[in-house]
């Protein structure tokens, strides 16, 4: 390739040259949580932004894994850890990640002006063949039914998924969830899709892979970007930092208020706005051993409100606020 | 595919006006806000609409 032809194709040709890329943790730096999940839960969030979906028999295990294609040091690792050897039809197993209506908004989805969007990702399997996902609304009346092919086992490849701007449905342009993708890690007949394309209430495509059908299975993602446009470009890369606050946005993990004297209730700001009003669960006292547990916890997307009439009181919260 | 295992819910008052939900969800004490974009109190009020689950007073 000239030199001036691989210019080109590094160029976005629709939508922003820099932040671009709508999906926050995409390169899986970021695991708040811890880096290894064990017998993930249904629904459970494992590293930042990403959560596991699995209904039936099987079961999954996720880490941080510290391995990723050229220009990635991290990545999501699920590995099999019960093999689901007889799929019901309603049963399903998928990776997923939600997406806030004010980063897509510019999609101009559910209108007239509806944009072409890409998503592309790295992944490395221990099987072959082709695989399935999808691309939702929040009622997910409205999925796009993708598939993609895994060319070799226990190798880094790059896929792309090009999607075609949906004029029709609701999809949000605020702080709730607009976009959901899941990648099928193994869902029933009842929640797949024959065809590729714009359909509804599907996760994947019929006849794909079934990860969790094969005991000790592995599939790995990192590199996940979403951006306007019909080229999948170059994988934005943000600092560390900057990952972070996005991340925290939805969750934040030891979050910590004390109040040693006075009166009445303490609140304590957060360091910036969260998505929305987090639920605080309380894990561990904040700075002494001799705190009451607070009678009252209240929050607002900027700040925490803590009471107990005998004091001092306080704790180290997580504040969750995903979608 | 949201649905979570609530097992108890109870308003926390603050000065007589309910502020905050105090809920047991998957196991887990949690302080739920009164705001519908969060998906833990989003999914209480579905399960009081759908019958499954009463959400106690404040004491």
């Amino acid at each position: 390739m000239s030199n001036a032809r691989d210019f080109a194709a590094r160029v976005p040709v629709d939508g922003a040259l820099s932040n671009r890329n709508i999906i926050v943790n995409g390169a899986m730096v970021i695991s708040q949580r811890g880096t290894s999940f064990t017998s993930v839960g249904n629904g459970d969030y494992t590293l930042d932004r990403f959560r596991v979906y699995s209904s039936g028999g099987g079961v999954f295990n996720v880490d941080q894994a510290s391995d990723g294609p050229d220009d990635f040091t991290k990545s999501l690792k699920v590995t099999v850890a019960t093999n689901d050897a007889s799929i019901g039809s309603s049963d399903y197993y998928m990776l997923n990640s939600r997406l806030e209506g004010y980063d897509t908004a510019k999609f101009n989805f559910g209108t007239s002006a509806a944009k072409t969007v890409t998503l592309s990702f790295y992944v490395k399997s221990s099987l072959t063949g082709t695989f399935g996902g999808s691309f939702t609304n929040s009622s997910e009346a409205n999925a796009y039914i993708f598939s993609y092919t895994i060319n070799a086992a226990n190798t880094w490849e790059r896929k792309t998924v090009t999607i075609t701007g949906q004029t029709s449905g609701t999809w949000a342009t605020d702080n709730t969830n607009s976009i959901r993708i899941y990648w099928d890690l193994g869902c029933g007949s009842g929640n797949v899709s024959g065809s590729t394309g714009w359909g509804s209430g599907a996760y994947g495509l019929s006849s794909t892979v079934q990860l969790v059908g094969t005991s000790s299975a592995t599939w790995q993602i990192t590199g996940v970007q979403l951006e306007v446009g019909d080229t999948a470009t170059p994988f934005e890369h943000r600092s560390y930092g900057d990952e972070l606050a996005r991340c925290q946005r939805y969750y934040q993990k030891d979050f910590s208020i004390y109040n040693e004297d006075g009166n009445n209730g303490f609140t304590a700001m957060f360091p910036f706005e969260m998505r929305t009003s987090p639920t605080a669960t309380r894990t561990g006292n904040g700075v002494t051993s001799q705190e009451n547990v607070p009678s009252q916890v209240s929050t607002s997307s900027r700040r925490i409100y803590i009471y107990n009439a005998s004091l001092p009181t306080g704790g180290t919260f997580e504040l969750d606020a995903e979608l | 595919m949201d649905e979570m295992n609530i097992t108890s819910a109870q308003y926390i008052a603050h000065e007589g006006n309910n502020s905050s939900i105090c809920a047991t969800i998957d196991g887990q004490e949690l302080h739920v806000p009164l705001d519908p974009a969060n998906r833990h109190y989003a999914e209480i009020m579905r399960q009081v609409e759908a019958g499954t689950l009463t959400i106690q007073e404040a004491e």
